[in-house]
């Protein structure tokens, strides 16, 4: 099924970049948990004590905490929010669907586009196939190569995000954060699957760039503007609930960190949604570059 | 009877807008050097990428040693070493690691004859592949395809980059592997580089073949064409008025003439010109160019010159 040589020229041509992505994150999650430290798993330090006094002080002239929330321009859900808030949530909500998944994107733009139609515009696929080897072999080379290549990038994240946490806080939750990068690389392993079918293809690089290139930068930014939808920054202002409808606009959306945290099972039909993508863009991949026409 | 080694059949590939090649029909036999001559953009690669089974035809086929080079597409390359016309090598740091590296697709344990070749082109197998001069590229290229020892050679414009010391040599390599038994189908758009190597040659022209010529009777063509020069207008007078040989391209003013005789009459030509004062007489070579020059001609209704 694969071929040999061919996994040996793709690892040599592509391991720095591999190396410089996994590297890259691996430094991020460290610091991550470096800057968080301690405060790792408190919450904001609600008084309840004092909020009962208030409410009975507030209560004798007919007002209520919720008026006076009101009366400061905010909404008045502020108080289930913050108090559902864990700062811990937030950041894996943050870091896993958005702050994290940057580098793999560009990575699998870059590496998808390199393994395939980078070398169909060239040229430098007619050695390859000048030989006795399989198209589909050639493909199933290279996905072989770029799927474990973000398996790989996923599992030195979380390698540095467990070590880093153990040594600054001395407890991790191990399965949490395993779940949270299996997310992340299924996540990735769908838009990659993307991306090779569009490196399979097109014939011209610049067009596969676009359109790999092109669907991550929407995804990112979609997943970005959804954000200021987040409860969490609408209650205070810092956005519109309505901007929440960018999340069904995002594959990143179907990382659910809500419901890792929570683990309420609902993240797995979402990790099944996107096995199903990669699933199928990879499968179209062999059917399409076997079809097509080589100008090679 | 010697075997067809690749036959294509009424082959069609429309590109749209005139370009792509049409209905082409040529067979190459088993030991033969079969050339493959026409401008930029006539079809020669399409055609090439169609034997080579990376496009698929959209009328008619090409075997391959019996095999449909679109379906058996893997397994032709068994018996084929390939120069495609654009050389762009794959993201390695030098020609060595390149070689090696095809040496084991092709599942090569021996690459003494890789060496033999290396040795021959004078090819620094050393240098990195991002900084290699077309030249170089070139003879890598030809290294690649070389070095399995195939049975059948596909070389897309060859000797593009290689200098003129280079061409020699690869013309020596290659008559070396027809001698070995090796069938030979290379493109070029250079009609002398065809003429010294190639058995036949198929001129390509608008994605049709315009004609198959047979070098041996193009060298061996029944009309020899001189130059004479005479000394004085008043000779070259008295030879244009008292022979009746066939005269053509009169120079007056440099009282040169061109004829045309039969092989057989040679002699009477030279008896003739005993009689007469000449500057200077030599042969115009009967060139492949002159002869597809006359096909075209004829193509095209015009009166040959």
């Amino acid at each position: 099924m694969l071929s040999k040589p061919l996994l040996f020229q793709s690892i040599k041509s592509n391991w720095i970049l591999w190396l410089v992505c996994s590297l890259t994150m691996a430094a991020m999650i460290s610091i991550i948990n470096t800057v968080l430290g301690t405060q790792s798993v408190t919450t904001f330090r609600i008084d309840a004590l004092k909020i009962f006094e208030y409410t009975i002080a507030l209560a004798r002239y007919n007002l209520s905490i919720k008026g006076l929330i009101e009366a400061l321009g905010f909404n008045p859900k502020i108080l289930d929010v913050w108090l559902d808030f864990n700062v811990n949530d937030m950041m894996d909500g943050m870091y896993y669907t958005v702050g994290c998944m940057l580098i793999p994107m560009i990575y699998v733009v870059i590496t998808s586009n390199k393994l395939l139609v980078d070398q169909v515009d060239r040229g430098s696929m007619a050695y390859v196939l000048s030989t006795p080897t399989k198209r589909s072999k050639v493909v199933v080379t290279q996905m072989f190569y770029l799927i474990i290549s973000v398996l790989g990038i996923f599992i030195i994240q979380a390698a540095a995000g467990i070590i880093s946490q153990i040594i600054v806080s001395k407890t991790v939750d191990v399965w949490r954060v395993l779940l949270l990068n299996f997310g992340a690389a299924v996540v990735t392993l769908a838009i990659a699957g993307i991306c090779f079918l569009g490196s399979a293809y097109f014939n011209y690089s610049k067009y596969s760039y676009a359109f790999g290139g092109g669907l991550c930068v929407f995804f990112f930014l979609a997943k970005v503007l959804g954000l200021f939808g987040d409860p969490m920054f609408a209650t205070v202002g810092l956005g519109v609930e309505s901007m929440g409808y960018f999340n069904y606009m995002s594959i990143l959306s179907l990382l659910d960190t809500k419901s890792i945290a929570e683990l309420s099972f609902t993240f797995i039909w979402k990790f099944a949604i996107l096995l199903v993508i990669a699933g199928v863009t990879f499968g179209m991949s062999v059917y399409v570059f076997n079809k097509k026409d080589l100008s090679l | 009877m010697t075997k067809n080694v690749i036959v294509v059949e009424n082959l069609t590939k429309n590109y749209g807008n005139g370009r792509g090649i049409f209905d082409v029909s040529f067979e190459v036999k088993e030991g033969e050097i079969f050339g493959f001559v026409g401008t930029n953009g006539s079809g020669k690669t399409t055609t090439i990428r169609n034997i080579m089974g990376f496009i698929r035809p959209d009328n008619g086929r090409v075997l391959v040693k019996d095999m449909d080079s679109w379906k058996d597409s893997c397994e032709i390359k068994r018996f084929i070493g390939y120069v495609p016309g654009e050389i762009a090598f794959p993201d390695l740091q030098t020609g060595r690691e390149f070689l090696h590296l095809q040496a084991e697709m092709l599942n090569l344990k021996n690459i003494d004859y890789a060496n033999t070749l290396i040795k021959k082109l004078q090819l620094d197998a050393s240098a990195r592949l991002k900084t290699m001069s077309k030249g170089t590229k070139q003879k890598t290229a030809i290294v690649h395809a070389l070095m399995g020892d195939p049975e059948i050679l596909i070389l897309d414009e060859p000797t593009t980059g290689l200098d003129p010391l280079m061409r020699v040599t690869f013309v020596d390599i290659i008559k070396e592997e027809k001698r070995r038994g090796k069938t030979i189908f290379m493109s070029s758009h250079i009609f002398e580089e065809m003429e010294s190597t190639c058995d036949r040659i198929a001129l390509i022209r608008d994605g049709r073949i315009v004609d198959i010529a047979d070098m041996e009777k193009i060298r061996n063509h029944g009309i020899r064409t001189y130059k004479i020069a005479f000394t004085t207008p008043e000779e070259y007078e008295k030879f244009l008025t008292e022979t009746s040989f066939g005269k053509k391209d009169l120079k007056p003013i440099y009282n040169q003439l061109l004829v045309d005789i039969r092989i057989d009459e040679i002699n009477v030509l030279f008896d003739a010109l005993k009689n007469y004062s000449v500057r200077f007489i030599a042969e115009n070579k009967y060139t492949l160019e002159q002869y597809f020059a006359k096909k075209f001609n004829a193509a095209e209704g015009t009166e040959s010159c």
